[in-house]
């Protein structure tokens, strides 16, 4: 029993059990329910970090559940990797928890939200900690199927038509990863992450398996041409739940393709299996057709939608150069990602939760009424252009340096085109709002011009984050990217 | 007195006696109802002593009336009928209790429980028998019972459903006599042990009766156990019977011809079979078919109990599939997915049943917001297409995942891509009735869960769901050991 009680573990079944608890309790008391709600990722958050020393030694956690569904077993690992992911699945998670309580509000059926969310928290955590591809397998299915009830919260036609499409592909997604998981059972006898890999050469069945998880991973991470989805099902859900959506769950996509690249197949035989140029081939299509796309969007959801599917690309990008360097620019930017989207999601929700509108040609001079959240906004739309010194900077800077480390200067070029689209898709907004003619004034009350604290605070807190991550480098963050990046590097043999 | 070795012949007895006992005591139905319930818990304690002992110390054979072979019967207990009466004899029981407690939809109580207990007699025959006439009677003797209980609802539908379903089935009842007597011809023997011995040195003289016969075993077993194409009695049979019987046959009765099947394979002629003849093949394309078909006509429906009858085809095929694959792997998922399949579908059929007894709709498009009404039995429901799907997790996974891993063993890359596709093609057809129902608008408010009773088999079955999803390893050697049977 004692297995079950170890902090990272913890960090997974916690959530689980307050799914249960917060299923019983709501009933009687929406301030438990709530309370509970917000809870859960903080004792993920803390659990997890509860590890930090350990693995800053060099430590990698693991504990393993071989009773459990042989012949595969279940495992729980730590590394550098799972702990920067998880803290940030876990912390943004918080805030969002936090924000979601004023905002769910004046929401319809609350009491299937929170549960759900917390479930899905539960699959995300286990997603992150899981020592082995088939854990990390039970765990995003837990969190793909717990998702779709927070994707058609709303249910109205539209969302049910996007949740299918969402379910649907989520199976199909599921079932890829399920061959080729049993592929590289069959072709090695185990599933468990090993660093530098545990394939031997890039057989057919290998490379098979390799798409397999390309298309499992990649349906989940919004890879163009599998992200038909996405821009749906994010824009549908209630805002925090698209922030966590967009923010988080994407990013256990490629999570799970850097475990598989690193540490299922290793660097070199996907290098030898000539893998690493279908990588970058999606990547420079998705960077490219993302950020091309958003700039057509009105819809400020779906603009953050179409924005968030150019950013996947940009972490792919930093996987499939299979370098050093862009592999740190990567696995950054799943942390400056997710602070930034979770940031544009929230401000975006504040604005519709005040005023209704959806549409970013109509948000003219709303900055003036709601200064702050308004500049939380541009902070976060300012990183996403890649402006120092905000985060979103030092992951295009990494990539940037990486690509041309590996040669390939034509990756620079495509980094600073996608910087000026997502100039063009932001920057009228920020303009707009901030600085457009100010007719939308009358329809927020004066009394009501801010936010409710539970909701600013979240926003706040991450905007803040966003400039002062890189002015003080022992936040620490970059140093942990750098040794995940140096581990998976690493090659026992 | 009572000593292990009579187990196997008491299961039989006891339910037989108890079928001749509960009509005559119709007047009092508590008693019936008691003693309907107290053979089928005997029975359990039974299959449970037999699987002890068969894991413990190795087949065990018995001797009918201290009558030895080859004239005497005798019923071969090895582990694959151990497990076989294991899964009969826990998932029959509580389908009894359900039937016992759930609202009645027949109108002779009594006569529906005696045909319910032959059918078990009979199913506990097949799965033991070491001699094939023996093997043969009791497959009549089910199918009468699996006719009769589709029939005792007394619908025109019902009635004929069953009518169709006993003309086929006395088609492959004729085709399984018909072999039975050409392998006697060739043979001179009905104790499988000896015809065994017998076919080594006759079967190279006679190989035409022998591909005849065997022709006929399968076409006769294949329309018992609805193997594409001759499934064609199942949907309407499954549909139209009393809630009770839908699962019983669903869940345990086809899948007892497969048993059957592949018993007399094993412990005629050993899989070798499968290569001389090209049965293998010709199985492999059936078993494909029908996943790919049940799953393509599944999708269409919108009667419930149709669906899910379409869907047995498909997962009919599944256990065809892993038996003709022939790998260790491939084996162990399809006497895994017996057990599994028996879980899944008797919940389902069960919930569903319930469903329809308690808001009287039998549609997927009908059943709008249901789930706020009947919270529970679709959280059951739920959980059993999860598995049916194969979510990881849940117990459909583990076959799921034995069948794909033995395809792979096998090198056919491509049977682990159709079970993928077929799990896809599940989602499909099951996930729609399950949104329907949470979602969309509120349904009437009198639509209330049925009583306590009846709930508690539906927990149960989903608790196993759950439980063999993630701890396999309880029956894991008892499987082992019957996939040894096969595939030594």
């Amino acid at each position: 029993m004692s297995l079950f009680l170890q902090s990272p573990v913890l960090a997974v079944i916690i959530p689980l059990l307050f799914f249960v608890v917060i299923y019983m309790v709501e009933r009687r008391s929406w301030r438990l329910r709530n309370a509970l709600a917000v809870l859960a990722p903080l004792a993920s958050f803390v659990f997890l970090a509860s590890n930090y020393s350990r693995v800053l030694a060099g430590e990698r956690v693991l504990i393993e559940f071989p009773a459990i569904l042989p012949p595969l077993g279940m495992s729980f690992s730590v590394d550098y990797l799972s702990l920067l992911v998880g803290l940030v699945v876990s912390g943004v998670w918080f805030l969002v928890a936090v924000y979601s309580t004023e905002y769910m509000v004046k929401e319809h059926a609350k009491n299937r939200y929170y549960p759900f969310s917390t479930l899905t928290l539960a699959g995300t955590m286990g997603v992150v900690l899981s020592g082995d591809l088939f854990t990390l397998f039970l765990f995003f299915e837990l969190m793909s199927l717990s998702a779709y009830v927070l994707v058609v919260h709303e249910e109205t036609a539209e969302a049910m038509r996007a949740g299918y499409k969402y379910l649907v592909l989520t199976i199909i997604g599921g079932l890829a990863l399920f061959f080729a998981i049993i592929a590289v059972f069959e072709i090695a006898g185990t599933v468990s992450f090993a660093s530098g890999g545990f394939i031997a050469e890039a057989s057919g069945l290998a490379v098979l398996a390799f798409y397999g998880f390309l298309i499992g991973f990649g349906i989940k991470a919004g890879i163009v041409p599998l992200h038909v989805w996405l821009p749906e099902a994010h824009p549908v859900a209630p805002s925090p739940a698209s922030a966590l959506l967009s923010g988080i769950m994407l990013k256990t996509g490629v999570y799970g393709l850097i475990r598989v690249v690193f540490n299922v197949f290793g660097h070199e035989v996907v290098r030898a299996g000539g893998l690493d140029t279908v990588l970058l081939g999606l990547a420079a299509v998705t960077i490219f057709l993302g950020s091309a796309v958003a700039i057509a969007q009105d819809d400020i959801k779906r603009r953050l939608a179409y924005s968030s599917v150019g950013q996947m690309g940009y972490i792919l990008l930093g996987i499939g150069l299979l370098q050093e360097r862009a592999l740190i620019g990567a696995i950054f930017h799943i942390f400056a990602h997710a602070i930034m989207k979770a940031t544009l999601f929230l401000s975006a929700g504040a604005i519709i939760y005040k005023t209704g509108k959806r549409r970013v040609s109509e948000w003219r001079g709303l900055g003036r009424e709601m200064t702050v959240t308004m500049v939380s906004f541009t902070v976060a739309a300012l990183s996403m252009i890649g402006i120092p010194p905000l985060v979103g900077f030092v992951s295009k800077w990494e990539l940037a340096l990486g690509s041309l480390d590996a040669g390939s200067w034509g990756f620079v070029i495509l980094l600073l085109l996608s910087s000026l689209m997502n100039f063009i898709y932001y920057f009228p907004v920020i303009q707009n709002t901030l600085f457009g003619e100010q007719h939308a004034a009358k329809e927020v009350s004066p009394k009501t011009r801010e936010l409710p604290l539970a909701m600013l605070a979240p926003i706040v807190f991450m905007a803040l984050v966003i400039v002062f991550v890189d002015l003080f480098p022992q936040s620490g963050v970059l140093d942990l990217a750098k040794r995940a990046a140096q581990a998976l590097f690493l090659v026992v043999k | 007195m009572f000593s292990i070795s009579h187990a196997p012949i008491l299961m039989v007895v006891t339910l037989l006696m108890t079928a001749f006992v509960v009509p005559l005591v119709r007047k009092n139905m508590r008693l019936a109802k008691g003693l309907f319930l107290g053979a089928g818990l005997i029975v359990v304690a039974l299959a449970v002593l037999i699987t002890l002992e068969v894991l413990q110390s190795g087949t065990m054979i018995y001797a009918v009336g201290e009558w030895s072979a080859p004239h005497g019967i005798e019923l071969v207990v090895d582990a694959f009928a151990a497990y076989a009466s294991l899964v009969v004899s826990v998932i029959s029981f509580i389908i009894y209790w359900f039937i016992v407690f759930a609202p009645r939809e027949v109108n002779y109580e009594a006569g529906y429980y005696a045909l319910i207990l032959l059918l078990s007699a009979a199913m506990h025959g097949i799965v033991m028998a070491g001699d094939i006439f023996n093997l043969f009677v009791f497959v009549e003797i089910s199918s009468l019972a699996a006719v009769a209980i589709i029939a005792v609802k007394g619908t025109k539908e019902s009635i004929e459903a069953s009518f169709r379903y006993l003309m086929l089935s006395a088609l492959g009842s004729g085709g399984l006599l018909f072999s039975i007597a050409l392998l006697f011809m060739i043979t001179g023997h009905l104790n499988m042990g000896y015809m065994r011995v017998a076919l080594a040195t006759t079967a190279g003289q006679y190989p035409l009766n022998l591909l005849t016969a065997l022709a006929f075993m399968v076409i006769g077993l294949g329309v018992k156990s609805a193997l594409f194409p001759l499934h064609i009695w199942l949907p309407d049979a499954h549909a139209n019977a009393p809630t009770g019987s839908s699962a019983l046959l669903s869940g345990l009765v086809v899948k007892v011809y497969v048993i059957a099947f592949m018993r007399i394979a094993y412990m005629l002629l050993g899989m070798d079979l499968f290569y001389i003849l090209p049965l293998r093949q010709i199985l492999l394309v059936l078993a494909a078919l029908a996943i790919i078909a049940g799953s393509v006509f599944a999708i269409v429906q919108d009667n419930i109990k149709r669906l899910l009858a379409f869907s047995t085809v498909a997962q009919v095929g599944y256990i065809f599939l892993g038996f003709s694959l022939l790998t260790a792997r491939a084996v162990e998922g399809a006497i895994w997915h017996i057990l599994i399949h028996a879980i899944m579908k008797t919940l389902l059929f069960l919930a569903v049943g319930v469903v329809i007894q308690q808001s009287g709709y039998k549609k997927i498009s009908q059943v709008h917001g249901l789930a706020r009404r009947m919270p529970l039995t679709f959280a059951c429901i739920t959980l059993g297409a999860l598995s049916m799907v194969g979510i990881p997790g849940t117990a459909g996974f583990i076959s799921k995942l034995y069948l794909a891993l033995g395809a792979l063993d096998a090198g056919l890359v491509i049977f682990a891509v159709l079970i993928l596709i077929s799990s896809l093609l599940s989602a499909i057809y099951y996930f729609p009735l399950i949104i329907t129902a949470y979602f969309g608008h509120d349904a009437s408010p009198d639509v209330k869960e049925p009583s306590l009773a009846v709930r508690l088999p539906l927990v149960i079955l989903s608790l196993a769901i759950l439980f063999y999803g993630l701890m396999p390893s309880m029956l894991l050697p008892l499987v082992r050991q019957t996939a040894l049977l096969i595939t030594r």
